[in-house]
């Protein structure tokens, strides 16, 4: 049965105001179907796109409620002929960062997915006077059908997404990930993909395209501190992998023991087996690794678990996320990894991943 | 030479309570700026004589004040380096970080290695000028490399110490005569997410070599004037990574080799590296009457008996597996793209008599 949809058949009552001279382009809400949106929280019925419920968001604290609504691993997929691919967003401000480009902090970039292959087509870059959302096309010249990726801004809100395509072109809901059920990432700034130059070069959009699965970003800039809300409410989410990225914000290593493995418990007792990850911050000096308090404290949860009987555990120490070679080329400030950081962090937790039965 | 010795006559407003510093112009002795143009003698920094910017293009003019490349080098037992530059106002690009275009970073050279120490992040909104501190314990004598901006003018540079401490000449760099790289954005470094992930940067840590960068944003152009005055510069080697910004083939056709003619009367024995562009070629046919044009001067310069030409195709830049992650928007490398840039490079330097 062809589910596809003209979708010159579908009335766009929605007036949307561009300064695109395509005449046949016609604007879609990304809220609705055929588009589906992943890694955002319940996203058809929300005002502005967000990671966490506002509830567990306000329980948490006051920075979590502004960083849940910066959509780090939120993506849109679909399907369409269109020869070309226009975006509007509705967005405040512009999120300009000093170490993060505005690629990274609050555009767009898209991916085609071809015989199970990911490929780069685009960044739709963010204007530098951004002040309530931006405009841009994307002209393919082909008319094949296609299964794209849209990955949304990792420091910025959106309010609102639309997607312009020709007239007379299909649209379908974008091909499922053959992991449908989602890796939950939780941790830091670095765990929101601070500071990439793009979204699709945050270690989990990496991991995603490689192993074609569905991922929610809960990393919270600053603010990823173990809370019990946030625990709970990660409990709660169907999920196919855990991965507990979470150090370097606990703001004493007193406090990363209080919470650490407590956050390990509450989703392990949720989700006897799911693999669940454990992660301790990348480390660009590997020799300050052995007398960290708190790695001695993530590997303690670690080994514990194990002790316990737990088989579905995994540790990572911080040390080897970016290598052995020329590890100063993986971070822009001595913390936040570069693209080339991240892609090193994604390369040493594939090596876990693909071994995992899932 | 101890600095509390000197008389550091200027007073430096910064930002941050510290230790007590005193505060240095790198334009004097014993700091050495490197890959800039007489730079002591230059308020703001240029990367090349005025006259020869102007006599190229307006782009260029414009350009020869962003300090790609640049480097001040010292040594100092001081625990604290602290920074403060004067520059213009605000300047932000939307796919590379102010840490990039408008930052300076640190390293530290330990026996031959480099260590990546500290980023002096500039603010979103700089105003004029920005500070910065990097504060350590260590009152050893350390051999410090700071980058200047790839995307930005600066005014002046003032390196604050400890008061007291050591203040010495860096040790000269290997191969003191620079490597002299001419080309587009990409060659001036965009976009790096720091000064120290250029591709230039990795090859002079790697081979401990100086280095000028002629990269010109949507400038680089092969044209006579500034190809004349490459020609004069002392150089050890010379890297064309000259495609991207030829407007035409024929543009290309009627400048790439003569810019290698050029360069090559002058210095007859350096090795001449030729690259092609790392985006330009890959995604689709459309471009390789450019690559023909780089590929009959590496022809023709084998033909007429250069033994020491070298040719890197573009599409080796990236290397074999995931290259989709070498780029911000399709055209200009980041951090995972000059990196690979500078191993692939790295590659053909090495196999260089006296490189190895």
């Amino acid at each position: 049965m062809d589910t596809s949809l003209n979708i010159a058949t579908i009335d766009p009552n929605f007036q949307i105001q561009s300064n695109i001279q395509e005449e046949a382009l016609v604007w879609y809400d990304v809220r609705k179907a055929p588009f589906r949106v992943y890694g955002l929280h319940d996203y058809q019925n929300q005002f502005v796109f967000r990671r966490v419920p506002a509830a567990v968001a306000k329980a948490t604290g006051e920075p979590l409620e502004r960083l849940s609504l910066h959509t780090a691993g939120g993506r849109v997929r679909f399907k369409t002929n269109s020869p070309y691919i226009a975006l509007k967003t509705v967005q405040n401000g512009r999120g300009a960062m000093p170490h993060m480009p505005l690629t990274g902090s609050s555009s767009f970039d898209l991916y085609e997915k071809k015989e199970g292959q990911y490929t780069y087509q685009k960044t739709f870059i963010a204007p530098v006077h951004m002040t309530d959302g931006y405009e841009n096309i994307f002209y393919c010249n082909r008319t094949d059908l296609r299964d794209y990726t849209l990955n949304f801004p990792l420091y910025h809100g959106v309010n609102a997404l639309y997607i312009g395509l020709h007239k007379e072109s299909v649209l379908d809901a974008g091909d499922r990930y053959i992991h449908e059920k989602p890796i939950v990432y939780y941790g830091s700034s670095i765990t929101q993909g601070g500071c990439a130059s793009r979204p699709g070069n945050a270690y989990q959009a990496h991991i995603t395209r490689w192993f074609d699965t569905d991922h929610i970003n809960l990393g919270f800039s600053g603010n990823g501190k173990g809370e019990k809300s946030m625990a709970d409410w990660m409990a709660s989410l169907d999920m196919g992998v855990f991965v507990s990225d979470y150090d370097f914000n606990a703001p004493t290593a007193e406090h990363l023991e209080a919470t650490h493995k407590p956050l390990y418990e509450t989703i392990r007792t949720a989700h006897p087996d799911i693999p669940y990850i454990i992660l301790s911050r990348p480390n660009l000096t590997k020799k300050t690794i052995q007398t960290d308090a708190r790695h001695a404290i993530i590997q303690k949860t670690y080994v514990d678990a194990r002790a316990a009987g737990d088989k579905n555990v995994y540790f990572i120490p911080g040390n080897e996320l970016f290598g052995e070679v020329d590890r100063d080329v993986c971070t822009v400030d001595t913390t936040h990894p570069t693209d080339e950081g991240f892609y090193r962090m994604a390369q040493r937790m594939a090596r876990v991943i693909k071994h995992l039965d899932w | 030479m101890d600095i509390s010795t000197l008389d550091p006559n200027f007073k430096i407003e910064t930002s941050f309570d510290g230790p007590d510093l005193v505060w240095y112009s790198v334009k004097q002795d014993p700091f050495r700026v490197y890959g800039l143009y007489d730079y002591k003698h230059h308020f703001p920094f240029v990367r090349l004589p005025l006259d020869v910017a102007q006599a190229t293009s307006p782009g260029v003019l414009n350009l020869a004040y962003r300090t790609a490349g640049g480097r001040v080098r010292f040594k100092t037992d001081s625990p604290v380096i602290a920074i403060k530059t004067t520059y213009p106002g605000s300047y932000l690009m939307p796919h590379m970080p102010p840490t990039g275009s408008n930052g300076f970073d640190l390293y530290e050279k330990k026996g031959s290695q480099y260590n990546f120490l500290k980023m002096f992040v500039p603010p979103v909104e700089a105003k004029g000028a920005y500070d910065g501190i990097f504060k350590s314990q260590s009152t050893k004598m350390k051999d410090l490399t700071i980058h200047f901006p790839l995307y930005y003018r600066v005014d002046a540079l003032y390196i604050g110490l400890k008061k007291g401490s050591v203040l010495l000449a860096a040790p000269p760099y290997k191969h003191q005569k620079p490597i002299v790289y001419y080309g587009s954005s990409t060659t001036q470094g965009g976009c790096a997410s720091r000064p120290g992930n250029t591709y230039q940067a990795h090859i002079s840590r790697w081979f401990d070599a100086d280095h000028i960068n002629l990269g010109f944003s949507g400038s680089g152009k092969g044209e006579d004037a500034i190809c004349d005055w490459m020609a004069t510069l002392e150089m050890s080697m010379f890297v064309s990574d000259y495609d991207a910004n030829a407007p035409t083939v024929e543009h290309l056709k009627a400048t790439h080799y003569r810019l290698y003619r050029k360069i090559r009367d002058a210095h007859p024995d350096i090795p001449y590296i030729l690259l092609s562009s790392a985006t330009k070629y890959a995604a689709s046919t459309h471009n390789l009457g450019f690559l023909a044009v780089i590929c009959a001067t590496y022809e023709k310069a084998k033909a007429e008996g250069d033994k020491n030409v070298y040719f890197i195709h573009g599409n080796e830049l990236f290397g074999e597996v995931d290259r989709d992650m070498c780029t911000v928007d399709g055209g200009h490398p980041n951090d995972g793209g000059f990196y690979r840039i500078a191993k692939r490079l790295a590659q053909t330097i090495q196999t260089i008599p006296n490189w190895n």
